[in-house]
């Protein structure tokens, strides 16, 4: 390895220079640290010790008090005033600090009994013994031990730490122990001395018992933690405490029997900063000298060097080709001679190189000459060995085309895919007169178009959409003439129109010949030449014979293609048929059915077609099975209604379509089976339907001239009870005839529901608030109970709430009458989101499912299904028209009703009912209250004399004048009168509809006509008629449903004379 | 610096920089300073009374280092007029930002405990007669939350024991009562036991308001032998009608408040001074960020104190062995 010069002066001077000051720089530095660390620690102890001393006169202080007052006084001898006059003094005495240390005094015998005390805080005669322990036990201590200290103690309730003292009370003469002086002494207020004494930022000064454990420091959780340390041994002062190096300093405070250390920590960094301070110092000068020592040791080194630098930088230029460099001449003398030689060297170098350079561009040249001379030889050889391999190609492209010639012929009847038999056709034609362009074309159906179905050498988008007529080209020309044609130059050819196409390709000649079957042309073959050629007879012969075997494989392979086409577009319809289809011979015998059958039946195919008609078709059918076959075939087509019988036995009803069809050319019969379960089904619903709406109808009628009756009747109840004393028995009477005539009431309302003229009168609402009142309603004094489960984010539903409650009410009375023991009925609702696929229609948009679960008897399962059928009951009392009214008034609202019962466990009726998840609740109308106006004009219409008499006689109890009117005819004349005579009605009560007359619905409009402010009630039998639901909508301005006591009539009066 | 860098190859400046700068670095590091911490102290006061307690921690902090106008600033607009201004004047002086808030009475540190609930603002109260039965910590010995300070309770049957000693023929004491003070029936609990332990009759006058107290001492029984003041709001106040009737009838006062009144003939109780110098220290831990439930609420150092010249206006001779254990004694 080359060492260089400059870097052997620069350490040398290195070397001279920086070892000396080193050596001496951190010599002394490091003196200097040491001196003044150690000053550091002896302040730190000095400041310990003189805590310590501080602490230990402190509490000698009152040792000697306690010890002076034992020796001066014979305190055990003395009374307790005097005693306790002492003991209080005592403790009063100030230290020098003015601060009550001492907390209490105890004077005890010598067997532990209290004699006296005196304490800071508490009586003399209740003192403080907590903490202290068995006043023997210090005693005891005290014989043998001068003085006693207990351990360092901490006040629970204070957190204070104490410590007792005990000091003995000796016998002067004797040294015997006679009892001992006890003092509680406030330790806080001696360690407070302390704790404010820190030194530096970061010192501290703590006190720890003779185990180490800290009993004071200035922050006071570390004393409460419990938290001890370790004592470093004597001499080793620098510690490390939470990763910090800390200079720890200690004391011991003798007393007795206990000791404690005086410590004080400080950061070894905060003591040592002086220190530290200097040694950096000193070490920046240090390193400052030696940066000097650097810079001179460079630049004494650059001098040197730099022209030796010089003249190696000349020399690299030189290596990296930079041959006419010149070396710069120094000042100094010596390398000024050794750079004008190197300038001299470079110089006679750089005439040598020219030289050299001449020569080879000589050599050059001649190397040229020589490469033209052998490429040109090798390019002959090259176009010569080309020529032979394609002479050679052709040859084995010709033997090939023969024997694919021999090939198609034999495999011509095989081949049935027309694609590749046009294919094979062209490329054969092509290779059999060694054609540059061979195409097939098709004649249409309509026989007036050519059709190219195939070529080589024309452009593939031709296939299929190049279409000739007659008169254009080579090929319509040969069909025309049915015989082989040719053209040698297309430039010179007269006979018929040349496609545009021939020129695109430059084509000049060609050969075509049609493709015959039975004398009819299918087709051609036409060939094309670039090139000018005559075609002989041979080649039209060989052309004319391949045309003809392609003409006839073409054929077969076109009926072959239609007739699959055919039988799978059968299978194909035969198979996804909706309906079951089977084929029967003439003997009832399947012998096809499609997929469809199979699934219905569950049999195979196979297992089908091997069993006879009997067997499938239900008992009752099958003695007519041959009578059916004999009228089909005689009528070719016919239908019945029969039923098959599926493997598991399940009777399926069908509707049978048969015609009479050639199957495998046998006569057949084709039959088409439809499922027809679920048509009955809903036949058998319908019937059932009608039969409520009959009976709907009846009861509706009755319902409304009920009411009317009922009106007279509950009236004049009514109102014979305002005639009779309430204390007449008479009263009670009519009072319980009243109550069989609104129990009568409740009767034609449900009739009312039940019958068409109960149509729901709906509204938005809470099905929750309805299913409460009317369970609770039912419930009342019974000794069944129910359970909501009703979630608060229940849909509204849209409903006749006066119906929906007899719902409910009828269900919950149901279930209640199932259990006369008593039980609980469960009613839980929910919301149910709409499936497009739910089997229940009500269920494919939101719902709510409501279902009322009992613990009753059950329903027997073959009354199950009756249950829903008017006047149907198990029951002595009861008209049987509950749940049918129930299932009626379910259906108007669109809803649906599921039942399921089990013997002896109880039956659970569920209701689904459309919700509006998105309508809000419509608030309910506050009554009004009051009497109605005590006089005024008043018109009354009503067909039935016996509503217009009571309506007439409560009118004129409350001092109503009264008109009436028997239809509406009558009702507009006499509004009209009294409007015309200045002394017009002040409200009319018309009756909805009167038979064979007019009723309330249109005479409104006539009143309204003459009187827009006209006030007029509408009253009706029929409850739930819409007028009555939207009365205001056809001007009425009240609404009243018959029957009505007296006091609907004053409610109604005066909320509308009010309104 | 151009002459060096002509002078020099790049490699050498770069080296010669690096040493440079890390002499810079350790220079600095040798010699930073660190940071000088300043504290803010609020205080608010409901009793000019006890301004004297202000004074004596201001001055004793001075000893722990903290020097109004160095690093530490006092903010206290002096003794407030009524209690609805103590929340509006909590409420000033947290949103001025303190270090620690140094509530005087218990009325101020409830209100206090209140209105810094949430924070991490200390709360140092002096002197609060009782603070766990005040609801102002629920133990001494480790108060949870964010205040501590000095209780004052526990003078009253001593105080009462010293008078029975000094008034050796005193039978019954006339006690009017602030009955509506949490604080002065926590006092006459504490006396009503004493009392009936050291065999002395109360009678009990309650008082509401200023005009009741001014009544009930123009309407002292005549068979009282002394009266006794306790601790209340309105009392403390109202401490020199004590005096005033005290002369009157020719009857000592003794209370286990008002310590250094010339109105009262004896009183063991806490002393100003002193408190000014134990809240100091608490001060200091408080300011050291020491937790609150490691700083156990202390309680006040007692005085006995002995006003000899109204015990001559008095015609009463205190015994000596009394007057020697008096830690103040007004001749």
């Amino acid at each position: 390895m080359q060492t260089s010069i400059r870097q052997q002066i620069k350490v040398s001077l290195f070397l001279l220079s920086l070892v000396p000051l080193l050596v001496f720089g951190l010599f002394a530095t490091w003196r200097v640290y040491l001196d003044q660390y150690q000053q550091a620690l002896d302040l730190q102890k000095e400041v310990t010790k003189r805590v310590t001393n501080e602490i230990f006169i402190l509490l000698h202080e009152h040792e000697n008090k306690f010890i002076l007052l034992t020796k001066l006084y014979n305190l055990l001898d003395l009374s307790r005033p005097q005693q306790y006059d002492l003991l209080s003094r005592t403790r009063s005495f100030k230290d020098k600090i003015h601060h009550d240390i001492i907390d209490d005094i105890f004077l005890v015998d010598n067997s532990g009994q209290l004699l006296a005390s005196a304490s800071r805080i508490h009586l003399k005669s209740e003192p403080d013994m907590s903490g202290i322990g068995e006043l023997s036990d210090l005693v005891s201590r005290a014989r043998s031990q001068r003085i006693f200290y207990s351990s360092v103690q901490t006040r629970k309730e204070t957190g204070e730490p104490i410590i007792f003292l005990t000091v003995p009370i000796k016998d002067l003469q004797t040294g015997m122990t006679r009892g001992a002086l006890i003092a509680r002494l406030r330790l806080s207020l001696v360690w407070d001395q302390i704790v404010h004494l820190h030194f530096g930022r970061k010192g501290v000064i703590f006190i720890t018992d003779c185990n180490g454990k800290i009993v004071a420091h200035p922050n006071p959780s570390i004393v409460l933690s419990g938290r001890s340390i370790d004592i470093p041994e004597q001499g080793k002062n620098e510690i490390t405490v939470n990763g910090e190096k800390v200079l720890r300093v200690y004391e011991q405070i003798e007393l007795s029997n206990q000791s404690f250390y005086i410590v004080t920590d400080r950061l070894a960094r905060e003591a040592l900063s002086l220190a530290r301070s200097t040694f950096i110092a000193a070490v920046v000068f240090l390193f400052m000298t030696l940066l000097g020592v650097v810079l001179f040791s460079v630049a004494a080194a650059r001098k040197i060097i730099h022209p030796l630098e010089s003249l190696t930088q000349t020399a690299q230029k030189i290596c990296d080709g930079k041959i006419g460099a010149q070396a710069e001449i120094p000042k100094e003398k010596e390398p000024a001679l050794l750079a004008n030689a190197f300038n001299k060297m470079t110089s006679q170098l750089l005439e040598d190189i020219e030289k050299r350079k001449e020569a080879e561009e000589d050599l050059k040249e001649y190397q040229s000459t020589l490469e033209d001379a052998i490429n040109e030889r090798t390019n002959k050889l090259t176009e010569a060995n080309k020529n032979l391999h394609m002479q050679i190609m052709e040859r084995s492209k010709a033997e090939n085309a023969l024997k694919e010639l021999l090939a198609f012929s034999r495999n011509l009847t095989s081949t049935t895919d027309l694609r590749s038999l046009y294919r094979k056709c062209t490329e054969l034609s092509k290779e059999l007169l060694r054609l540059e362009f061979s195409t097939l074309m098709v004649l249409s159906d309509d026989r007036r178009h050519l059709v190219l179905e195939d070529t080589i050498g024309l452009p593939e988008s031709t296939i299929g959409t190049l279409s000739l007529v007659q008169g254009q080209g080579l090929s319509t020309y040969v069909v025309q003439e049915k015989k082989a044609a040719s053209v040698s130059d297309f430039a010179t050819e007269k006979r018929f129109e040349i496609p545009p196409i021939v020129f695109e390709y430059n084509i000049t000649s060609a050969i075509c010949v049609p493709m015959m079957i039975s004398d009819e042309v299918t087709g051609v073959l036409i060939g094309h030449t670039r090139e000018k050629r005559q075609f002989s007879d041979d080649d039209f012969l060989l052309y004319q014979s391949f045309a003809n075997q392609a003409a006839v494989a073409i054929n077969n392979s076109l009926h072959l293609n239609r007739l699959e086409e055919s039988e799978k577009k059968f299978r194909t319809f035969f198979d996804n048929a909706s309906d079951a289809i089977i084929i029967y011979d003439l003997d009832g015998k399947l012998i096809e059915v499609n997929k469809v059958t199979c699934d219905k039946l569950g049999y195979s195919r196979d297992e089908l077609l091997a069993m006879n008609p009997g067997e499938i078709v239900a008992e009752r059918f099958a003695p007519l099975i041959g009578n059916r076959i004999r009228s089909i075939v005689h009528s070719h087509e016919k239908f019945f209604e029969t039923a098959h019988v599926s493997r598991d036995g399940k009777e399926i009803p069908i509707e049978l379509s048969c015609k009479l069809i050639h199957h495998n050319s046998q006569p057949a019969i084709l039959g088409i089976a439809r499922d027809i379960t679920e048509r009955k089904k809903v036949e058998k619903e319908l019937l059932k339907v009608r039969k409520l709406e009959s009976v709907g109808i009846l009861a509706g009628g009755i319902a409304h001239d009920f009411n009317n009756i009922l009106t007279a009747i509950i009236g004049n109840i009514n109102l014979a009870t305002f005639m009779v004393d309430p204390e007449d028995d008479v009263h009670k009477l009519l009072q319980d005839a009243e109550k069989a005539s609104v129990r009568a009431k409740d009767l034609t309302r449900q009739l009312l529901t039940f019958s068409k003229g109960g149509e729901p009168v709906k509204k938005i609402a809470s099905i929750a608030e309805i299913i409460k009142e009317s369970a609770d309603f039912i419930l009342r004094g019974s000794n069944v109970k129910c359970r909501y489960h009703i979630p608060d984010d229940l849909w509204p539903v849209e409903i006749d709430t006066g119906q929906m409650s007899q719902v409910i009410q009828n269900f919950i009375l149901n279930s209640s009458q199932a259990m006369p023991q008593g039980g609980i009925i469960d009613i839980t609702c929910r919301n149910m989101a709409g499936d497009a696929t739910h089997p229940l229609p009500v269920c494919r948009q939101d719902t709510i499912r409501i279902e009322i679960k009992d613990q009753g008897t059950g329903i027997p399962e073959k009354i199950i299904e009756n249950i829903f059928d008017p006047y149907f009951s198990t029951k002595q009392t009861g008209s049987g028209l509950g749940l049918a009214v129930t299932n009626s008034i379910v259906s108007k609202h669109g809803g649906h009703i599921t039942v399921k019962s089990e013997q002896d466990i109880g039956t659970t009726f569920t209701i689904f009912l459309v919700a509006m998840p998105q309508k809000k609740l419509e608030k309910k109308a506050n009554k009004q209250k009051g009497d109605a106006r005590a006089q005024g004009k008043v018109l009354v219409m009503d067909d039935d004399q016996a509503v217009r008499g009571i309506v007439q006689r409560m009118l004129t109890r409350l001092g109503y004048e009264v008109v009436l009117a028997e239809d509406g005819e009558k009702a507009i004349r006499f509004y009209k009168e009294h409007l015309e005579s200045d002394t017009p009605f002040d409200i009319s009560i018309f009756d909805l509809t009167i038979p064979g007359g007019m009723g309330g619905k249109e005479a409104i409009v006539k009143i309204l006509d003459m009187n827009p402010l006209a006030k007029v009630i509408v009253a009706s039998g029929y409850s739930n008629d819409p007028v009555m639901a939207n009365y205001e909508k056809y001007g009425f301005a009240g609404v009243i449903t018959k029957p009505f006591r007296l006091d609907d009539i004053i409610h109604i009066l005066k909320t509308t004379l009010e309104s | 610096m151009r002459y060096v860098c002509t002078f020099f190859k790049l490699k050498e400046v770069s080296f010669l920089a690096a040493v440079f700068f890390f002499f810079s670095l350790l220079t600095a590091c040798g010699t930073g300073s660190e940071k000088k911490e300043h504290y803010v102290l609020g205080f608010v006061n409901l009793n000019h009374k006890l301004d004297p307690i202000i004074s004596s921690l201001k001055e004793n902090l001075e000893k722990w280092g903290y020097v109004e106008g160095q690093n530490v600033t006092y903010l206290y607009k002096g003794s407030l007029k009524s209690p609805e201004e103590i929340e509006p004047e909590l409420q000033r002086i947290i949103t001025n930002g303190v270090d620690l808030l140094v509530a005087l009475t218990t009325p101020v540190a409830l209100k206090a405990k209140e209105v810094t609930a949430g924070t991490d603002i200390p709360v140092l109260f002096i002197p609060v007669f009782s603070p766990v039965e005040s609801g102002i910590v629920q133990s001494l010995a480790s108060p949870e939350g964010n205040l501590t300070g000095i209780k004052v309770r526990g003078s009253t049957p001593k105080a009462l024991e010293w008078f029975q000693a000094a008034l050796p023929n005193l039978k019954t004491i006339y006690v009017p009562f602030h009955h509506t003070s949490m604080t002065a029936i926590q006092t006459m609990a504490d006396l009503q036991d004493a009392a009936r332990k050291l065999h002395l009759q109360l009678i009990v006058k309650n008082i509401n308001n200023e005009a009741e107290l001014s009544a009930a001492l123009s309407a002292i029984p005549d068979s009282a032998d002394a009266i006794w003041m306790t601790h209340s709001q309105l009392i403390v106040s109202n401490i020199e009608k004590f005096g005033k009737a005290s002369l009157g009838r020719e009857l000592p006062v003794g209370s286990s408040v008002g310590t250094r009144n010339p109105g009262v003939l004896l009183s063991y109780s806490p002393e100003h001074q002193t408190l000014g110098e134990q809240a100091s220290r608490l001060a200091d831990k408080l300011l050291k960020k020491v937790p609150v439930a490691n700083i156990p609420v202390e309680t006040a150092n007692f005085f006995l104190y002995l006003n000899l010249k109204s015990a001559k206006k008095l015609g009463i001779t205190i015994p000596d062995s009394i007057i020697s254990q008096a830690d103040i004694v007004v001749r």
